[in-house]
């Protein structure tokens, strides 16, 4: 479905249009179960904060403006921050690069083309970020680790985590702008 | 601390904001001033748009056809349709995305001759926590705060009922927070027939001065009788 496509479902989602809503499900939820799972790593948390995202995009869909970003950011954001209020409730095990691996679409995302140039400006500005800055913002972002976690997967001082994930998201933006 | 003027520091809190790496109570103090200061909110919002994408990387996954069926139900079938009060405080709750279970279970005595019904409301949170369990009576309510309620210095939690009949919702008394019970003593018009619903918003300390909830519906309520 594309972005336009999905920014009209938004709007009949906001007059009440339950068969919008359900086309809009079928086409998002996907990609927000992914990104649900990669925080909480438990499958029926994930599908909890995933219910709670949609009941929000019922509730919110009139407040949405495309100037925030695309529909699929916003949703994006909305799943990760209920994934990540829910983690300080969740008992997870230490994340392995077996789970990571599992994580990762190695055929490339068929689902949702979001803007294929700005995801290619992404990946190409990612990929000149130093291993260890990439791999820390990613570790974080995708997976919700905290400060410590990384530190603790990356078996590096916590300081220079921290450090390192400031400097890499400082070039990102600096790469992202140009 | 000046947040609004600080546009290093603004960026610093709306990166570790975006990225997950702010957590906990800081998290929701920054939530509030994303909502307080735009300028704030457009730093979050630029973060979202840089890093957002990322997502793309992770293999698409079908959540079970469960997830759609509760969210039907949890959207249409509450006696929320049926109330304007719902409609209205409906939008309000979804903002905090917060749901209350409010469930009424009928518990008889065991003197068989003068049956006495009790009523027990819960009050849960979307991770189904309680807070507050609430023993009503015809003209009485007894509420007993559990350790998961989260204390607030500046506000007060405010308990609603919402009549029947859609007329204005009536207040109800302040709940505690702390963890000893507290017994409300509910106004004339508390009748257990007329009430339709409960709900729990945020007010000032001291509860709403205008007699109508003021602040965010934090919680609302579906009655299922066992």
């Amino acid at each position: 479905m594309t972005e336009y496509q999905l920014s009209k479902d938004l709007h009949r989602i906001a007059l009440g249009d339950n068969s919008a809503f359900e086309r809009f499900y079928q086409a998002t939820s996907p990609r927000l179960m992914s990104v649900s799972y990669a925080i909480l790593r438990e499958r029926t948390l994930a599908e909890e904060a995933l219910q709670d995202t949609y009941l929000k995009i019922w509730h919110a869909a009139s407040d949405y403006r495309s100037d925030a970003g695309s529909v699929m950011c916003w949703i994006t954001s909305m799943v990760r921050y209920r994934a990540i209020d829910m983690l300080r409730h969740a008992r997870r095990q230490p994340l392995t690069s077996q789970d990571i691996e599992q994580l990762l679409d190695q055929q490339g995302g068929d689902a949702l083309p979001v803007t294929a140039a700005d995801t290619d400006k992404l990946e190409h500005c990612m990929s000149d970020l130093d291993g260890t800055q990439r791999q820390s913002i990613h570790l974080a972002f995708l997976y919700g680790l905290s400060h410590r976690e990384v530190s603790d997967y990356l078996g590096e001082a916590l300081g220079s985590i921290k450090s390192w994930i400031r400097r890499g998201l400082e070039s990102l933006k600096r790469c992202l702008q140009s | 601390m000046n947040y609004h003027h600080n546009d290093e520091l603004i960026e610093g809190l709306a990166q570790r904001y975006v990225t997950g790496l702010m957590r906990g109570q800081a998290r929701a103090r920054f939530r509030s001033l994303v909502s307080e200061y735009p300028r704030i909110a457009q730093q979050v919002t630029l973060w979202e748009q840089h890093l957002n994408g990322l997502a793309d990387q992770l293999k698409p996954m079908q959540p079970q056809p469960k997830v759609w069926q509760n969210i039907q139900q949890r959207l249409f079938t509450t006696t929320r349709t049926s109330n304007p009060f719902w409609r209205i405080f409906g939008g309000l709750a979804a903002v905090t995305a917060a749901v209350l279970l409010i469930v009424v279970i009928q518990l008889q005595t065991q003197i068989p001759e003068v049956p006495v019904v009790d009523r027990i409301a819960l009050i849960k949170d979307e991770q189904q926590l309680t807070l507050w369990v609430l023993n009503v009576k015809p003209d009485s309510i007894k509420v007993t705060p559990q350790p998961n309620v989260e204390a607030r210095n500046d506000k007060d939690y405010e308990l609603w009922m919402l009549p029947k009949d859609g007329s204005a919702p009536v207040s109800l008394g302040l709940l505690p927070e702390s963890s000893t019970a507290k017994a409300l003593d509910p106004p004339a018009e508390f009748q257990l027939a007329q009430v339709g619903a409960l709900a729990v918003s945020l007010e000032p300390t001291g509860g709403s001065t205008t007699g109508a909830p003021t602040g965010p519906v934090l919680y609302t309520t579906d009655i299922i009788t066992l």
